[in-house]
């Protein structure tokens, strides 16, 4: 293997690859990074048998050449060191050569690095996902349903589904749902795909939701999904992300949401996140956060007390039907949910003290966010 | 009272082979340390906390046992089973110290007697007792004359006692705090009374008050019962140094795993999680991070581990968590769940 390429570009493949590459020593080969030279592009993987990430560095890019590849091949090199040597290297282009027994030469400006690589027949090869199950949407649509959805996953949870996130496609229209059982958000929304195309309980691990949203980050195109075995492929043209789904069945989260309300709260999202906020400087000390709300006619009074601390009172406006209600529960979870609605005017719908409550954005209808309350005593 | 090398005495307890050699708990691994010692071993100078490798070489025929801790735990509690039935105002420090209260006694020097012969027949163990009218000279009394002691200090006597000690008896005065008394030229209690309130709070800080009054045999600490858990640790020395961050990082994460099930055994919920890294040159850094509500650990020890410094060689790691959330917060509040009722059939 023989080529040129410029410094930079090398640098961000480099870097987006890492983020898969394993850490840990149980597979030693994954620690490092795959390289394969092609006539006219050159692939780089990493991986730690969860996650896998591959780029392709095209020759030319932008009208713009990149990569010279004079001769063919392909090597495993170190990943970690790797990375931090292309990252310091003294010029605009590097030159890299392949020689026997894996001996890895790399060249840039005056310095010259000599490393020992791996075979690349050692490396595990990628999962062979049989494409008939695939989806597309934006880039940023993707990265919207991350954030929308991930942070409502368990942490630390027995039952490990809750610590992904649910994927499922029917009629074209994608739902995406997370919880922890005491928060729910679900999202909805579509997306392309074959019209007979049905998809149930794909539950991808929450980690690799949020590496799914890094990884696609400056993407504008649109993203490929495709679900095989127990393998997710999210892929654009340069860049592919194998995740490993989790196995278990989801349980039917539709069961949970209340269809209907007795009290019913119209506010605006902004000012409502603020004064939560505030009660919570109170409420966070504690072991969950507890606010209480008390809901009457065209007002929420917003209360927080600390037997350490002190209490706090805030009012605010909103548009009440129905009688009035008491209810406690943690702030954080409202304060995470309401971060994400971009919406104006927010609906919030209850069916009594102790059961889940509803937010949903007045102008939308593919968004939802349940919160399970607190029981004082 | 004070159980008389407590881990070392269990070993030779439960292996006759041991008794009367010197029996070293901990310090196998080469850079491990030593937990505890018999006092055969005691008499080749080593003594705990000294590295594995050093007590080898002043002890090669010493005989190094790994240390058992939930054993200790076992008869540290029969220990405990016997004392409660004097008092059931108690603090224990650490499986082999204990304050008692046992002012409720019109003489209580039969008592401690009685407690000493029970500990023995009923353990096989030895304990040294200290007797006085406070946790400080209970405490300097339990080590005046280490094993199998029993040691009064009255009021009348405790200054002429006080007078003639190390400076280090005190407790509280570790290796640091001689180093800089020994500046000073203060070696013992008596050369300490020299020193003015101020000057000893200058040099110790808070605690220079307390220092001040224990050294004239004063002390208004009560007993503490069922002492609080303040924190939670998991700590490892490596067999060889370690320079990359990403080895730090795999073994850190297994120590807070050890924590999160220790913390979740005990039912706390720690706010605060700390990572300590000794280089090999013993300095020592410790960084923490506190987190309000629920929050993911690992994400947190992640970042704590890249804001160390990994240029020298780490010997040690500890992660620690503390700052423990109010039990009473819970006791009113209960998170109530969605139910997944037909999952569970």
């Amino acid at each position: 293997m023989k080529l040129r390429i410029l410094q930079s570009v090398l640098v961000d493949a480099v870097s987006q690859v890492t983020k898969a590459v394993s850490t840990r020593t149980t597979i030693p080969i994954l620690t490092g990074i795959k390289v394969t030279a092609e006539e006219d592009q050159l692939i780089l993987t990493g991986s730690n048998s969860d996650m896998t990430i591959e780029t392709k560095i095209p020759r030319v890019k932008d009208e713009k050449e990149q990569l010279f590849v004079e001769k063919i091949g392909s090597v495993v090199v170190p990943g970690k060191i790797f990375a931090e040597i292309v990252r310091k290297l003294p010029g605009n282009e590097v030159e890299w050569i392949v020689g026997e027994r894996n001996g890895i030469t790399i060249r840039s400006g005056k310095a010259e690095f000599q490393l020992h690589g791996l075979p690349s027949e050692e490396y595990p090869s990628l999962p062979q996902l049989y494409e008939e199950q695939v989806f597309s949407l934006s880039a940023d649509l993707l990265r919207t349903l991350v954030r929308k959805t991930s942070f409502a996953v368990a942490v630390n949870e027995a039952r490990g589904v809750f610590t992904g996130v649910l994927f499922q496609l029917e009629e074209g229209l994608l739902t995406c749902v997370a919880t922890d059982s005491h928060r729910l958000s679900r999202q909805k929304t579509q997306v392309e795909s074959l019209p007979d195309l049905q998809l149930n309980n794909v539950i991808i691990p929450g980690k690799s939701m949020s590496e799914l949203a890094k990884t696609f980050a400056d993407e504008t195109e649109l993203v490929d999904l495709v679900v095989a075995g127990n393998q997710l492929l999210a892929r654009t043209k340069h860049l592919s992300f194998y995740t490993r789904l989790l196995e278990g069945s989801y349980p039917d989260t539709n069961r949970v949401i209340p269809q209907t309300g007795d009290v019913e709260v119209t506010t605006k999202t902004k000012e409502l996140l603020q004064s939560v906020e505030r009660a919570s400087l109170i409420s966070r000390d504690g072991r969950d956060n507890v606010i209480k709300w008390t809901v009457s006619d065209n007002q929420v009074q917003i209360t927080s007390a600390s037997q350490e601390i002190g209490s706090v009172v805030e009012e605010i406006q909103a548009d009440v039907k129905g009688p009035s209600l008491t209810i406690s529960f943690n702030a954080r979870y409202m304060i995470e949910a309401l971060r994400t609605i971009d919406s104006e005017e927010i609906h919030i719908q209850f069916t009594g003290s102790m059961t889940p409550f509803l937010m949903q954005p007045t102008d939308r209808n593919d968004s939802l966010h349940l919160i399970v309350p607190i029981r004082t005593r | 009272m004070d159980l008389d090398a407590f881990f070392a005495s269990v070993e030779q307890l439960d292996n006759p082979e041991l008794r009367g050699k010197p029996v070293i708990v901990g310090g196998r691994e080469n850079r491990g340390v030593v937990s505890t010692c018999s006092y055969e071993a005691r008499a080749f100078g080593i003594h705990s906390a000294m590295p594995g490798a050093v007590a080898r070489r002043k002890c090669p025929h010493g005989i190094f046992v790994p240390v058992r801790y939930e054993r200790y735990k076992e008869k540290s509690a029969e220990v405990r089973e016997i004392y409660t039935n004097y008092s059931d105002q108690y603090e224990t420090l650490g499986l082999d110290e204990a304050y008692l209260d046992v002012s409720h006694f019109a003489d209580a020097v039969p008592i401690a007697k009685e407690l000493k012969q029970r500990v023995k027949q009923e353990t096989g163990l030895t304990c040294s007792i200290g007797l006085s009218y406070n946790k400080s000279l209970a405490k300097i009394a339990s080590d005046l004359r280490k094993p199998d002691a029993l040691v009064i200090i009255r009021p009348e006597e405790a200054l002429s006692i006080l007078e003639n000690l190390p400076i280090g008896a005190l407790h509280g005065i570790g290796k640091k705090s001689k180093e800089k008394l020994a500046q000073k030229e203060i070696y013992t209690v008596k050369d300490f009374w020299n020193l003015s309130r101020d000057e000893v709070i200058q040099m110790f800080g808070k605690f220079g008050y307390d220092l001040y009054d224990r050294a004239r045999g004063e002390d208004k600490r009560e007993i503490v019962m069922d002492r609080t858990v303040r924190s939670i640790s998991r700590e490892t020395t490596f067999p060889i140094d370690i320079y990359d961050r990403n080895d730090v990082a795999s073994l850190a994460k297994e120590l807070l795993e050890e924590g999160i099930q220790a913390v979740e055994k005990k039912n706390l919920k720690p706010r605060t999680l700390s990572l300590k890294i000794r280089y090999t040159d013993f300095t020592t850094h410790s960084k923490q991070r506190t987190a309000y509500d629920e929050v993911d650990w690992f994400v947190l020890l992640d970042d704590l581990i890249d804001s160390f410094d990994y240029t020298s060689g780490i010997r040690l790691i500890s992660v620690r968590f503390s700052n423990f959330m109010e039990e009473t917060d819970g006791s009113h509040y209960q998170q109530l769940s969605l139910s997944w009722e037909d999952e569970n059939r």
